[in-house]
Formats: structure tokens, C-alpha cells, sequence
């Protein structure tokens, strides 16, 4: 599904030295996988979601999504290919606050040939459980509320892959936990789906652990207490098949 | 797919109302203006055409007493007191082509009185044919004839201003004014006919036959003005030129000097008329240009704070799949629809108010085509032009930054 080889990102700033923001990351993420990319700020984990969200280009190394190399592909292609197959959840929620809750999930799929948008809008809202504050703008809405419009944002596209980038950090620790089981759930429903975080406690919550410390992975294991990804999602592939 | 975008551009001008409505009236007040601007021009300039279509037709040569360097002409300065109603006669009876002739003297103010009514105004005389060369006749009464022109008749037609104000409701038909102490007889009243292009109220003067007018009003034998009317069109500058040398050979104007009279011949009407023509179509293109450059901008700059107000709006577009064309579409259709609906507006105000203005100025309402095909046009051109910087600002919006 993700496949990361030996990838750098270095910032230039101003006179002043550059910041190597990924030194040589490699990582496969397999179809079907909750994965947490683990770290403090600055460790380089946003730099490594951006560019696995085609947010972003690699200095050198390889990315390959869904088995092609995303490398040579045009800003017009990364978009078509970013609005097909990924779905982004950001911390600070980015919707668009004069556009209704169901507005904004559509906004994906305005630039999609989908027919029916305004139906898998609100399909996607009913998904995530607020179906009944589809015509409420983003400011009548609680966190936890927008949040969960931002996820049928993501989903409503039915992308091969959702980032979640800090999901729960603007929210309280009881609309935190709602979002992590929705974003579980989604991933029982076979959904593959990276959250970036620094809370140990989100990251725990995920069947993998990849902790990045300046700019390069420093462990990267599977945790008894979540699902072991590599035989669930397999299993599911072949059901799929 | 694009019409989404569209569509989708359409509910953002209806989230951003203020900003929409700000934008739309920028466009409005430039394609107002320009609309006003060149509506009235377009009526002036008809009127002008108008007047002197009446003033020259093609048929018609007119022979201004006093030279070119004289283009003051005998109204301001010394007289020219060579030409006269004999020469006139003379020429149309030498040249076959000139079948009609008519010839114009003038008092600039005089008292009239009738009865106990009295006031200063304007007297004309002219000869008979003047109803059909000059193309004014009478609305009531008679115009005067050969035999009132013979005998030097005292007669005189008058305009419906006057009429009003010496005679109120009264018929003034066969009724007598005095015109500088001289009695006249009332034979008609004169079409109205407005200001004319020198701002004179046609309608507040007197004609009387030349021969009264020359000889019991001024006591003179010349003319300022003669007209000679030719048959065919075709033969009009030829026959100009005799009428030159006649001129020249009857007052004795020696082969070296100048001219003691200038004529006008449509030919050079038309060569005016080009000139003062020249001047609208110079100022009027500059005039729409400043107004469509004062909408550019306004919107442009609307739409450019609206892309910076808007940039994590755009950067999120981007994430979630708009192509940069897709951004450019928005924006475009978003500036087209706002400087359309503007520029609609700006035609309806602006040819209301032309028509106001046209009022005012008795100007002959008319619909300004070129005025519509600019206005609509620039306000399209209006719409892209300020579309295109901040698409550019747009497109290079960097969801990275903007999404952090």
C-alpha cells in the first residue's frame, strides 16, 4: 500500500543551516493497518505524513503508493490522485466555516466525477453519526462534532488510505476518546488509516507503533493490546479477493 | 465535474456576500459611467449630425459672406458687405445646375412689441425658398411668398416661444407686432425647433421676407449668408467652382488676393464633422478605459484580499484534490459572474441616466450600441483581467503551509 525507501526531506532556511526533517525513512504500511506514527514536535513525523499525503515531494529516496512511484508524477496528477485514494484529517479540523456540515464533506467531491454528491455526503455523515447536524455550520458545531465532519470529509471520497494529523489534540479527552473509536471502528470496517501524534496514549490505541526521533525511525512495533496488522489485514485482503 | 466547481464558486459568492456586493459595485459605477458617458456623446453627436443634415443637405452650397481668414466671421467682426442677393440671382441664372437659391440676413437682438407686451429677440430674413431649402416651415398660418418678397411685404412669422410670450393664449394670425418701431403683420407661426448647436432657442425669433428685412430693418444691400441649391449632388463641387470664380470675377478680386467669401460645400462639412468626430472617438475610448481600469482594480483587489482571507480555504481545495486549473476555474467563474451581474446593472443605470440627462439637454434619446457591446465587454474583460492575478496567488498556495 505505502511504501517509504530510504526517503529525505531537508528545509532551507534562511542563512541559516538546513533542517534535515527525514534522514533516510523507510516504512511499508500494508491495506487494512491503524498506524501510529509516534514523536515529539520536530521529530519530522508532519514532513513524513505530508509526504505520504503527496502533500509534499522527498528530496531523494523512493515513495511508492499503491505500487507506483509517486516520483514521477505531475502536481495535477498528485492531485487527482490525492483526491482518489487519501483522505485527511487535520488537528485543527480546517473546514470551510461559512460552508454547511454537509457542504463541507462534499468539497472532496466536487473536484471527483462521483455522481450523486450531495447523497454520498450525506451517507458519509450518517457514517460517522451526525447526520442530523448536516446543515449546521462548522461554528453551531462542538469540537468533537467537527471533527467527526472532517472524518466524513476524509471518507467521503472512499480513499484507500485516511491520515489523521493530531486528531484528537484539539479536542477535550472525552471527545478524544470518541474520535479514536471512530477512527477504530473505521478501521474494523477494513479502512487503512496512519495517525500522527506525540500522546503515547493515542499512538496505544493503534495495532502499530512507529516512533520517529529526529528525522528517522527509532522503533517501530506492533503492541500486544491492539490488533497484530500484519494476519488481520491479510485475512481481509483475501476476503476482499 | 467543472460545472460542480462552478456551482461550488456560486455558493462561495453567496457565503462572502458583502465582499460580492463590494465587488459589483465597483463594476457598476465603472460601466455606469461608462455607459452615461458614451450614451450622451452618442446624442450630442446625433444631433449634431442631425442639425447639420437639416443645416447642409448634399444638394445645398453655402456661400458665407468674408474670406478663410475671417473665420470669425461677420457676426463679430467688421462686416463684409460684398455680397448681395443680385450676385446670388446672377449665379443661379448663369449655372444651369443651381435650380434654387436662397440667401439669409440677420439683426442679432431687437425690441418687438405687441400692444403693451414688449421683448428683445432675434430677427432673420430670409427669401421664400427658405421653407423648402432651410426645411422649416410653418406650423400655423402662411409662409410668405414671391409677391411678399416683391413688394418687400411687412410681414413676419414667428416662433411659438415668442408667440407665448406676446400673445399668451391669443391667435397671433393677422395680428400686428412692431419690430424696432416698424409694423409687421403676423402671416405665421414657425415649426418649433428647439436650441440649436450654437445653444440659440430657435423658437424665439422672427423671419421676414429678405427684401423687408433689408430694406425697411437695416436699410442695407448685402447679405451674410447666401444658399445655392443644386439639382444633382454629383455636380456640386464642379459647380462650386464656378460659383468661385463668379464670385471673384463680380466683386473684382484681384488674382493675387484672398477671397472676400468662403464657401461650404457638404464636402467639407463632412471634413468638420470627421474632425470634431475625431475628438470623440479619442477622448471617449480613454474615458471607458479609466473606468474599466478603476473596476479592474477594485475587483482584482477585493479578489486578492478575498484569496489571502481565503488561502487555507484554497490550501484545503488543493489537499483534497482541485487541480490548479480547478482553482483558476472557481476563481474566474467567481469574478466573471460578479463583474457580469455588474456590468448588467451598470448598462440599465447607465442608459436610465442617459435618458435623464438626454432630458435635460433636449438631446435625442438614443440607445448607445457601442456603449452596450463595450460595457458588456469590458465588464467580461473586467472579470478575467481581475481574476488573473489572484488565480496566480492562488494556485501557488501551499496546503503545507497553509494547513499546519
Amino acid at each position: 500500500m505505502i511504501r517509504l525507501i530510504d526517503v529525505t526531506k531537508a528545509y532551507l532556511q534562511a542563512g541559516a543551516t538546513p533542517v534535515h526533517a527525514l534522514r533516510g525513512v523507510s516504512l511499508d504500511i500494508h491495506s487494512g493497518e491503524l498506524v501510529a506514527i509516534l514523536g515529539p514536535s520536530g521529530s519530522g513525523k508532519s514532513t513524513l505524513m505530508n509526504i505520504m499525503g503527496l502533500l509534499d515531494r522527498p528530496d531523494s529516496g523512493r515513495y511508492e503508493l499503491g505500487g507506483c512511484n509517486v516520483a514521477e508524477r505531475s502536481p495535477d496528477e498528485l492531485a487527482v490522485l490525492r483526491n482518489r485514494t487519501i483522505g485527511f484529517v487535520f488537528q485543527s479540523f480546517h473546514l470551510l466555516p461559512r460552508a454547511t456540515a454537509v457542504e463541507n464533506v462534499e468539497l472532496p467531491l466536487i473536484y471527483s466525477d462521483r455522481p450523486n454528491i450531495r447523497q454520498r455526503a450525506l451517507a458519509a455523515l450518517e457514517r460517522v453519526g451526525i447526520a442530523d447536524r448536516a446543515s449546521h455550520l462548522p461554528g453551531e458545531l462542538s469540537g468533537g462534532q467537527q471533527q467527526r465532519v472532517a472524518i466524513a470529509r476524509a471518507l467521503v471520497n472512499e480513499p484507500a488510505v485516511i491520515f489523521a494529523d493530531e486528531p484528537t489534540g484539539n479536542l477535550d479527552s472525552e471527545a478524544g476518546a470518541g474520535i479514536m473509536a471512530l477512527l477504530r471502528e473505521l478501521y474494523d470496517a477494513g479502512r487503512t488509516i496512519v495517525v500522527i501524534t506525540h500522546d503515547a496514549d493515542v499512538a496505544g490505541q493503534a495495532g502499530r507503533q512507529v516512533r520517529i526521533v529526529d528525522g528517522a525511525i527509532a522503533s517501530d512495533r506492533s503492541t500486544p493490546g491492539g490488533q497484530a496488522p500484519a494476519e488481520p489485514a491479510a485475512a481481509r485482503t483475501m476476503e476482499g479477493a | 465535474m467543472r460545472r460542480r466547481i462552478y456551482a461550488d464558486g456560486l455558493r462561495t459568492l453567496a457565503r462572502y456576500r458583502l465582499r460580492t456586493f463590494l465587488m459589483m459595485l465597483g463594476v457598476v459605477i465603472g460601466v455606469t459611467a461608462l455607459t452615461l458617458i458614451l450614451t450622451i456623446a452618442e446624442g450630442t453627436e446625433q444631433k449634431v449630425l442631425d442639425e447639420i443634415e437639416r443645416m447642409f443637405t448634399a444638394n445645398n452650397i453655402l456661400v458665407r459672406a468674408g474670406g478663410e481668414e475671417m473665420r470669425a466671421g461677420p457676426l463679430s467682426g467688421g462686416p463684409t458687405t460684398t455680397l448681395t442677393p443680385a450676385d446670388l440671382e446672377a449665379i443661379a441664372g448663369e449655372i444651369a445646375t443651381i435650380d434654387r437659391w436662397d440667401a439669409l440676413q440677420m439683426i442679432g437682438s431687437r425690441q418687438v412689441t405687441y400692444r403693451s407686451a414688449a421683448t428683445e429677440t432675434r430677427i432673420f430674413g430670409q427669401t421664400p425658398q427658405s421653407e423648402t431649402l432651410g426645411g422649416r416651415t410653418v406650423l400655423d398660418g402662411d409662409y410668405f411668398d414671391e409677391g411678399h418678397m416683391e413688394r418687400a411685404a411687412r410681414v413676419a412669422l414667428i416662433g411659438t416661444d415668442l408667440v407665448a410670450e406676446l400673445f399668451g393664449d391669443q391667435d397671433p394670425i393677422g395680428q400686428q407686432i412692431e419690430i424696432g418701431g416698424v409694423p409687421f403683420r403676423v402671416l405665421g407661426v414657425l415649426e418649433p425647433m428647439g436650441t440649436d448647436l450654437h445653444g440659440m432657442n430657435r423658437d424665439d425669433e422672427i423671419l421676414v421676407p429678405l427684401s423687408a428685412m433689408m430694406r425697411r430693418l437695416m436699410n442695407v444691400d448685402h447679405v451674410l449668408f447666401g444658399k445655392l441649391h443644386v439639382a444633382d449632388p454629383d455636380t456640386l463641387e464642379a459647380t462650386a467652382e464656378r460659383v468661385a470664380t463668379m464670385l471673384r470675377e463680380r466683386h473684382s478680386v484681384g488674382p493675387n488676393d484672398p477671397d472676400d467669401f468662403t464657401l461650404i460645400t457638404p464636402l467639407e462639412v463632412r471634413r468638420m464633422v470627421a474632425r470634431s468626430n475625431r475628438v470623440f472617438s479619442l477622448v471617449l475610448p480613454l474615458v471607458a478605459g479609466v473606468a474599466l481600469l478603476i473596476a479592474s482594480f477594485v475587483v482584482a483587489n477585493l479578489m486578492l484580499g478575498s484569496v489571502n482571507e481565503r488561502a487555507r480555504e484554497l490550501g484545503l481545495r488543493r489537499a483534497v484534490g482541485a487541480r490548479a486549473g480547478d482553482i483558476v476555474a472557481q476563481l474566474v467563474a467567481e469574478t466573471l459572474v460578479v463583474t457580469s451581474a455588474g456590468g448588467l446593472v451598470g448598462i440599465g443605470l447607465g442608459l436610465w441616466g442617459a435618458r435623464v440627462v438626454e432630458g435635460l439637454l433636449e438631446l435625442p434619446p438614443v440607445v448607445s450600441w457601442p456603449a452596450l457591446v463595450i460595457g458588456v465587454t469590458a465588464s467580461v474583460v473586467v472579470g478575467v483581467l481581475a481574476a488573473v492575478a489572484p488565480a496566480r496567488r492562488a494556485v501557488a498556495v501551499d496546503p503545507v503551509v497553509v494547513l499546519r
